[in-house]
């Protein structure tokens, strides 16, 4: 009994199994289509897309890998460039910052050496206007210390430059009610160039006669020159002049006579001019020269070579003060010593003289 | 006989005439101070065109020569010739002049000592001195 309950309980579970099985078949057959397409119309279609994307796929795997250990190499040049060039550019560095303080330390010294010459040239220059006695005294003379220069580290990036300091403002001069004087003013120990002031000027000569002695002078002097009075023998370079008609002797009759002689009407002027110096003495401090002028001297057309000891002062309104003096033979210019009746006569030699002031008009330029 | 007498003049005549020979330290043009009588300066002193002719003191090298025209209105104006630079150059002033016991004044702190004779004037000033004469109109 109970395997015929057995047998006939399979039979309706086999049977509900074959009911469901056609119930779920007939409600999915809605959803799903199945196409099974023949060979020539896939061929139409084309390659499989997925198929193709998986291609693709590879590919850009393949093509990152290479781009993957390309980008490593680069990184790896960048990275050792970067190292070289920095360790190029600390070394350029380390040479500028060495030429630096070599230049800051020649600097140094360079300044040092300045202010010391400077302190002593204003020392000497003090020291003969004290020996000078000038009336006017001596303001004090403030070096201002310079100011220290600091080491300072090179900057790597460039700045903008600092503004620059003020230029110290000079104390002016003092000058007249006013005026104010040049910077370049009288120096002792510079080349300049002066002139002869005539009213405080004269030349003349001193002769000898049968009857008396006399001289004979003008006052119509002219004439410049350029000297360092600190080495007079270095290139002196100048012309003085006279005017042979205004030579005076005192007597009308006898000044007639030797303008005769002088040929003053063709000949105007008496001149020297100054080639040379031979110094036997300069003293910077006292201001004073002594030595021997050297030139040519002109009289009556004819140009003799002649010596003239001369001795050279500076006086208290910084003019240049000349004395001199010389003898020369009238016959070797083609002078005629004058003569009266031929028993009052003039020796032919005559001794010539100068004494000039000259002032200052200014630094001579190159070959002056 | 005459000429004997002649002869004998000329032998003697050397002893008689006294030589005419500048003495070697007379040659050179000292600045002895002329013979003019100053006198303190006066207002009615100071008019006119002035001319220096003299310059002296320890500034002198640096002036060529000043002029000043002082004007009744109490106006000046003036003019140095100032050398040391590569060529003379002149440099003019101009402003209010004042005279009075404390000297002349002319402005800007400039102020010196006046001097005054017969057409002449004195000025002096920071060591230097400087004479002129009045220059009449041209």
């Amino acid at each position: 009994m109970a395997s015929k309950l057995l047998a006939g309980i399979g039979v309706l579970a086999i049977l509900g199994l074959v009911g469901g099985s056609l119930a779920a078949l007939a409600i999915v057959k809605q959803r799903v289509h199945v196409t099974i397409a023949a060979e020539e119309e896939a061929a139409q279609r084309g390659p499989d897309p997925i198929e193709l994307l998986r291609a693709d796929v590879g590919v850009i795997g393949v093509d990152v890998a290479a781009f993957n250990e390309s980008l490593g190499a680069r990184f790896q040049e960048l990275h050792d460039a970067l190292e070289s060039s920095a360790s190029q550019r600390e070394k350029a560095l380390a040479a500028r910052i060495d030429a630096l303080e070599t230049k800051l330390k020649t600097m140094q010294a360079s300044a040092a050496a300045n202010d010391a010459a400077l302190a002593a040239a204003i020392k000497a220059q003090a020291d003969a206007l004290a020996s000078a006695k000038l009336a006017v005294p001596i303001p004090e003379i403030v070096i201002p210390d310079p100011a220290p220069i600091e080491a300072t580290p090179p900057a790597v990036e460039p700045t903008p430059p600092a503004p620059e300091p003020a230029a110290p403002v000079a104390p002016p001069k003092k000058g007249f009610l006013g005026f104010q004087p040049p910077s370049a003013a009288f120096a002792f120990d510079q080349r300049q160039r002066f002139a002869i002031v005539p009213t405080l000027s004269r030349v003349g000569f001193d002769a000898k006669s049968t009857l008396h002695d006399f001289s004979g002078l003008t006052s119509k002097v002219d004439g410049n020159f350029s000297v360092n009075l600190s080495k007079p023998a270095d290139k002196p370079l100048g012309t003085i002049s006279a005017e042979s008609s205004s030579l005076d002797t005192g007597l009308a009759d006898r000044d007639k006579d030797m303008h005769k002689s002088l040929g003053s009407e063709q000949f105007k002027t008496l001149e020297f001019q100054w080639t040379g110096f031979t110094a036997d003495q300069v003293d910077a401090k006292a201001m004073t020269i002594s030595g021997k002028a050297t030139g040519k001297l002109s009289i009556r057309g004819v140009s003799q070579d002649i010596t003239l000891p001369v001795k050279v002062s500076v006086d208290a309104s910084k003019r240049v003060v000349i004395e001199g003096e010389t003898k020369i033979k009238m016959s070797d210019y083609a002078v005629v010593p004058p003569s009266q009746l031929g028993v009052i006569k003039v020796e032919d030699e005559v001794k010539i003289w100068i004494a000039l002031r000259a002032r200052l008009l200014g630094p001579a330029k190159e070959g002056e | 006989m005459q000429r004997f007498l002649f002869f004998a003049f000329l032998l003697a005549a050397p002893g008689c005439i006294t030589p005419n020979v500048l003495d070697t330290k007379a040659r050179v043009v000292e600045q002895a101070p002329a013979a003019i009588v100053w006198e303190a300066a006066r207002p009615e002193n100071l008019r006119g065109l002035f001319e220096s002719t003299a310059i002296e003191g320890e500034a002198a090298a640096s002036y060529w020569k000043i002029y000043y025209h002082f004007a009744d209105d109490g106006t000046y104006t003036g003019a140095a010739l100032v050398i040391g630079g590569e060529q003379p150059q002149f440099q003019t002033l101009a402003g209010i002049w004042k005279l009075d016991d404390q000297g002349l004044d002319l402005g800007n702190g400039q102020s010196g000592r006046a001097f005054a004779a017969p057409g002449m004037l004195k000025l002096e000033s920071e060591g230097v001195t400087v004479i002129l004469k009045i220059v009449a109109a041209q």
